[in-house]
């Protein structure tokens, strides 16, 4: 079946309710049972500033936002001075009649202009000016030949039982969808069919790594606000209460982290959470951490720099800073989920991980995964059973005196823990080098020992993680191989080359550390022809494969400019590869 | 069941000091052992947490929960300690590098919070474990390495930063008194909220501007001043005093909420929680 999609993109100043009313299309549609992505691109301003939200709608699964853009409502002219090369050939374009024009020699030829007094129905139905977005988006659902009870479903569900506020912006969406269904001349090319509505989910990357976290017992979250990671604070500290956790907005980067690894190092299951400039001063402690054996899940969710970088944009330049990240070396436990229920699955993995292996582990992500809202058919909420490592009790202590917290003699480099507060395991956790007591040792033979010991952990964790599945056409022309949120462009990517007759498949790395070494071989040998796809200058990724199994690969797309992979890239890229 | 009395014995380990003879750690390290016996705290129910520094390297020599940091940490790593496990006595044990150093912002924001941890700083005026180079507290016009021709900045007050910034317990000890020092330390450990000793030190190795007899001129007992310690002016105007002498005992003491307090999550140590079940099926509602 071939693909039938539309991209409906809102634009207008900061201010203007530009997420919220994207909001309210996006859970519109969900209830009409399509499949939602969200993209919003918005600069690094509080106040002011141009925002957009685009929302790509279709009724089969969407794995990222489409472009050309479908219909572009354009409630200031920057919308349109902006955004007018994007359009698709037969776009719609609606338009506020006091504020945009659209000239006719900037549109594509089949386009189709609806100019809508919104600020004249906004006057006459009692409302302020700001919510002339409310009239854009009645019209918008009346473009899309859609009833209007879905919408005013949503209005009520978003402005809670506010019921003076419910009862004017149905007004208004109404005034708006009432004014296209009576001026309309000809059929809108965009018409979006009900399906079922299985109770899909929208959500966020950081708002399904808040709730992995909460289902996985995180008890303590340490975080200084850093985008995009920010909303896992959020969303963490506004649910502290129900889940009797402790979310600690701490004075920096580097108090979070610490006090982190203070309460893993204590017994609890702990988090931390920034982007790269915040990861940069953490990155000491993360060493620590790693020296002295603390289970702490660390999250960074990428945005692009070097230093300040764009805060408010997206990219994937931080995958080798956390691979070499702090001095020296130690096993480094790196996961990137790509999808929203490998963000919820792999946090859970996550804090396993770092209690098995008494180690941090980090959890890598971007701002396109992390705030996009996306559909989601379920989570997987059954309980499951939590490896919390090798801890000694009293009684265990006893039976195995004398208590070594490094020993070495250990299976899988994992020597068993004594949290404080169990009787005859007292000891030093040291962040010099130790014996295996935990005395500062700085004997040539104790060192190499202990570097060995701490190595066996990755060794170990190597053999027994899952390898990656190969997705797609089993005998294909060309192999994909990316990490992290490029997944859903490849993904739609993939539909485009099959649809023009090319077999195509798609290795997703989810542990690049350790890295799935056997698996990439085996794929690597038998593809013939091998494309990474990063979001970076330097194809870090492929670097870290050539760097740990001696195989390169044949292509290389690459996209820097803090913008999320389009689907459509990817082809061209493909069309053009020689 | 009668129970042997805990001694100092109890909260040794069997590795021998490092430090230079004649180092007032020597005279800070039975003062805390000293209060941590006759408090009849075991040692698995201590915490200490230290940084980097000579009096860190004190963590190779206690019988506790020790955890050797990393440079001017020991304060957020303690807090993490405590909001897990509130059943702990929770001790930070840092240097004046450390705690006044790289550690400054986490010493303010630590005082704030009130949590129930107990702070002490071995105050030397030095950076010695990196062989002698000028400290945030070292007096203006002292040679060091870093500063042969002296001093230039203004040293940092610690008590008036503790005072004004929401430490419940501030107080002020010197290493060749320990019984002062030992019934300070006692007196920070039962004390309910963020407890702190500045505790001036001798480093017979690199300074040899504030040694034995300087103190000797120089040190007065607030007990002796009676001074109020829950009068919060009095225990600034004692903190910034002028005539160049340095009080001893307690600023300031008061009673007020702790972090712990505030908090309905914490009434329950968090690693006692059960995290095995934990369902979230209710809470996704919002996202349909």
């Amino acid at each position: 079946m071939e693909r039938t999609w539309i991209n409906w993109k809102i634009g207008g100043p900061a201010g203007f309710g530009i997420k919220s009313v994207g909001a309210m299309f996006a859970r519109a549609m969900l209830r009409l049972g399509q499949y939602v992505f969200a993209y919003d691109e918005y600069p690094s301003l509080i106040r002011g500033g141009h925002n957009t939200y685009e929302i790509t709608v279709s009724p089969q699964p969407i794995y990222t936002t489409r472009r050309p853009v479908s219909i572009l409502v354009c409630l200031d002219q920057m919308t349109f001075d902006e955004h007018h090369q994007e359009l698709a050939e037969n776009a719609i374009v609606i338009i506020n009649d006091s504020q945009v024009t659209a000239p006719v020699a900037q549109l594509p030829s089949k386009a189709t202009v609806h100019v809508i007094p919104m600020d004249q129905l906004v006057e006459e139905n009692g409302g302020e000016k700001v919510m002339r977005n409310v009239v854009a988006l009645g019209a918008s659902i009346a473009v899309l030949g859609v009833e209007f009870g879905p919408l005013n479903d949503i209005i009520e569900f978003n402005f809670g039982n506010k019921g003076k506020e419910v009862d004017l912006n149905v007004r208004l969406a109404k005034a708006g969808y009432d004014y296209i269904k009576s001026h309309m001349s000809q059929p809108s090319p965009f018409l979006v069919k009900t399906q079922k509505n299985p109770n899909r989910l929208f959500m966020t990357g950081n708002e399904a790594i808040a709730w992995g976290a909460i289902k996985a017992g995180c008890k303590l979250y340490a975080a200084y606000p850093m985008t995009p990671a920010t909303s896992i604070l959020h969303n963490l500290a506004l649910q502290a209460r129900n889940y009797q956790m402790v979310v600690k907005h701490c004075e920096d980067e580097i108090s979070a982290v610490n006090v982190a690894v203070g309460a893993g190092y204590a017994g609890l299951r702990a988090m931390t959470g920034t982007s790269g400039g915040g990861f940069s001063l953490m990155s000491e402690t993360y060493g620590m951490a790693g020296m002295m054996e603390v289970p702490v899940v660390m999250v960074n969710a990428i945005r692009p720099g070097p230093s300040t970088g764009m805060p408010t944009w997206t990219g994937q330049g931080d995958l080798r800073f956390v691979l070499h990240s702090s001095q020296d070396e130690f096993p480094r436990f790196v996961l990137a989920p790509g999808s929203i229920e490998q963000c919820f699955e792999m946090t859970q993995t996550a804090f396993d991980l770092a209690e098995r292996y008494q180690t941090p582990v980090v959890i890598l992500t971007d701002k396109q995964l992390a705030e996009c809202n996306i559909w989601v058919d379920k989570l997987d909420l059954k309980p499951r059973t939590l490896d919390r490592g090798l801890i000694y009790d009293a009684g265990d202590v006893e039976k195995h005196k004398p208590y070594k917290r490094y020993a070495l003699d250990v299976e899988h480099g994992i020597s068993p823990r004594t949290l404080p507060g169990t009787p005859g395991g007292e000891h030093i956790q040291n962040s010099d080098e130790h014996t295996e007591e935990g005395f500062s040792e700085e004997g040539s033979e104790m060192r190499v020992r202990q570097m060995d010991k701490r190595y066996k952990k990755i060794d170990a964790a190597a053999r027994l993680l899952p390898d990656p599945e190969l997705e797609g056409d089993a005998h294909a022309d060309l192999t994909f191989v990316s990490w992290g949120s490029t997944r859903g462009a490849i993904l739609e990517a993939m539909e485009d080359l099959r649809a023009a007759g090319m077999k195509v498949n798609f290795l997703q790395i989810l542990y690049i550390s350790p890295l799935p070494v056997k698996k990439i071989r085996e794929v690597f040998t038998k593809a013939k022809k091998i494309a990474i796809v990063e979001g970076n200058k330097t194809g870090q990724l492929a670097g870290w494969i050539r760097e740990q199994t001696g195989l390169a690969s044949d292509y290389k797309i690459l996209k820097y400019d803090g913008r999320p992979f389009f689907p459509h890239e990817i082809v061209q890229s493909v069309k053009d590869m020689k | 069941m009668a129970t042997t009395p805990l001694t100092q014995r109890d909260y040794t380990t069997k590795y021998t000091p490092s430090w230079c003879p004649g180092c007032g750690n020597f005279g800070i390290m039975p003062a805390t052992k000293g209060a941590f016996a006759e408090l009849g705290i075991p040692p698995h129910q201590i915490a200490m947490i230290f940084g980097i520094g000579c009096s860190s390297n004190g963590s190779n020599f206690y019988n506790v929960y020790a955890f050797h940091g990393i440079h001017g940490r020991s304060l957020p790593v303690a807090s993490g300690v405590k909001l897990a496990n509130s059943e702990l006595t929770v001790v930070a044990d840092s240097g004046d590098g450390d705690a006044y150093g790289e550690g400054i912002s986490h010493f303010v924001h630590t005082a704030r919070t009130n949590i129930d941890i107990t702070y002490l700083v071995h105050d030397n005026h030095l950076y010695s474990l990196t062989t002698g180079q000028t400290s945030p507290t070292s007096e203006e016009g002292m040679k060091t390495k870093s500063a042969p021709f002296g001093n230039i900045d203004h040293p940092f007050n610690p008590i008036a930063t503790a005072i004004l910034n929401g430490a419940t317990f501030v107080a002020q000890g010197f290493s060749s008194d320990i019984p002062q020092l030992k019934e300070l330390i006692k007196q920070a450990i039962k004390h309910r909220g963020f407890s702190f000793i500045n505790i001036m030190q001798l480093c017979p190795t690199f300074n040899k501007l504030n040694e034995f007899p300087w103190y000797k001129e120089r040190v007065i007992k607030l007990e002796d001043e009676k001074h109020n310690t829950s009068d919060y002016q009095a225990a600034l105007m004692q903190a910034v005093r002028t005539d160049g002498k340095i009080p001893l005992g307690v600023f300031y003491q008061i009673e007020k909420p702790t972090y712990h307090d505030r908090l309905e999550q914490l009434k329950t140590p968090l690693v006692k929680h059960r995290i095995d079940r934990i369902d979230i099926t209710r809470s996704l509602e919002i996202y349909r």
